[in-house]
């Protein structure tokens, strides 16, 4: 299988409910494509709360999410199955 | 409309109002969904009016609960599979398993539960039913205990030996939810069981003890002669001239001597005597809680019957017999040393005879 094209969203300076927002509205435009595999989407963000806002919420739309620390803040990787 | 619009007076202040509140409704929504979603509420200073209509936020929620329920649906697409899949297995699955709740209620069983337990009743007369209250035939299905994690039992119904293994199924909070009970049929492996104990224990050719067998019994025995201060003797039988037999007649007619000897000896000891082949034309006997004297008489009982007795194909055999009484606390090598030569002297001083160590 072909490398999925990775969809960078830098959030840095949003606070949540905001940065949910903003995934959730990159997500529903690359649903399909996202659940299929093919595309994978890089949320980079400092905002504490998303790191359990948003694995929780795609989690219940079905997409897989990890975490990972960095200097910066966080990067939360979004994929399908 | 119960009034009548006031053409051209409507005033900025009014317009600002209908904004506020319509701003204010939205944001009511918009958080009453993302509470849904698992978040927190939007906060004014987190997102200023403008960028909150511009970001459309309903719409995006909108768009998202598409997706939850359309995951939803799916997942509850593969439950049914699964479902399905499971019943299947345990409908076709070869042993039987019955589901109780912590009550003991019966909650589930499969196929195979019903065809041996209740061949009477369909699922639905057992299920929600106590366990107790409806197998009353046998006791080991009753088992109320709580077994822990996993819990062997075996029993026997309706001629059928059945293996119960008992597993406890915890919830989320670690309390006991319920109980599965599986039961298989291992009629056939007992079955082979006690075939294979037999002929470990027995001698083909005879049908009667093997060597083995009258060892362990002969050891129990001396162990309980001890304890008790019981007597014991025992008494070892060779056939006389049996090489003879076997060369000028052939093998097949000395093994029917030995069967037919085997079949004499048993019809003049006791139930509870022991009689063994010991290996070729040699048998012993043991005669729980008789003396030597006692074992002297029924030696002669023996030697006399097998004398008299005419043996298909042969006509006249006899036999010699050796004997001794136990010494308490004696190894069972010099015990056996002790009777073999007695039999030897037997041998020895013309055959037909009964000696005594």
């Amino acid at each position: 299988m072909a490398e999925p094209t990775c969809i960078q969203l830098d959030i840095h300076g949003q606070v949540c409910p905001s940065c949910l927002l903003l995934t959730l509205k990159t997500l529903n435009q690359h649903g399909d494509s996202v659940r299929a595999g093919q595309t994978e989407i890089i949320v980079m963000t400092n905002d504490r709360k998303s790191v359990d806002t948003i694995p929780d919420a795609v989690g219940k739309m079905g997409y897989q999410a990890e975490v990972t620390r960095l200097e910066s803040g966080y990067r939360i990787r979004i994929y399908g199955h | 409309m119960a009034t009548e619009p006031r053409q051209g007076t409507h005033s900025r202040t009014d317009d600002q109002e209908n904004h506020a509140a319509a701003i204010q409704y939205i944001r009511a929504k918009v958080d009453q969904l993302l509470a849904l979603m698992g978040t927190l509420p939007l906060r004014p200073e987190e997102l200023d009016d403008a960028t909150l209509i511009e970001l459309d936020p309903i719409g995006i929620i909108a768009g998202s609960f598409e997706q939850v329920l359309a995951h939803l649906k799916q997942t509850n697409h593969e439950l049914t599979i699964a479902r399905n899949e499971i019943r299947t297995v345990f409908d076709a699955f070869g042993a039987a398993v019955i589901v109780v709740s912590k009550d003991n209620l019966v909650e589930d069983c499969n196929a195979l539960a019903l065809e041996w337990f209740f061949p009477a009743a369909d699922a639905a007369q057992i299920i929600g039913r106590p366990l107790a209250e409806i197998c009353s035939c046998h006791e080991q299905l009753l088992t109320t205990q709580h077994p822990g994690n996993r819990q062997v039992s075996e029993f026997i119904h309706d001629n059928h030996h059945y293996q119960q293994v008992s597993s406890t199924i915890y919830d989320e909070a670690d309390q006991i939810d319920k109980v599965v009970h599986l039961y298989s049929d291992i009629t056939l492996q007992k079955r082979a069981e006690e075939v294979l104990k037999a002929q470990a224990t027995t001698d083909t050719l005879t049908g009667i003890a093997n060597r083995r067998q009258f060892y362990s019994t002969l050891t129990a025995e001396m162990s309980r002669a001890d304890r008790y201060r019981l007597p014991l003797a025992v008494i070892m039988l060779d056939l006389d001239h049996f090489k003879e037999i076997n060369d000028t007649l052939g093998h097949q007619v000395g093994d029917d001597v030995l069967v037919e000897l085997a079949r004499l000896v048993s019809g003049v000891i006791r139930e509870q005597d022991v009689f063994a082949r010991w290996g070729g034309e040699e048998f012993v006997i043991l005669a729980p809680s008789r003396d030597a004297e006692g074992m002297r008489q029924l030696a002669e009982k023996l030697r006399s019957a097998v004398e008299s007795h005419s043996f298909p194909g042969v006509g006249r055999v006899t036999c010699s017999f050796g004997l001794a009484e136990y010494q308490p606390d004696e190894a069972i090598e010099s015990f056996f040393k002790r009777i073999d030569a007695a039999l030897y002297r037997a041998k020895e001083n013309g055959r037909n005879r009964v000696e005594l160590a």
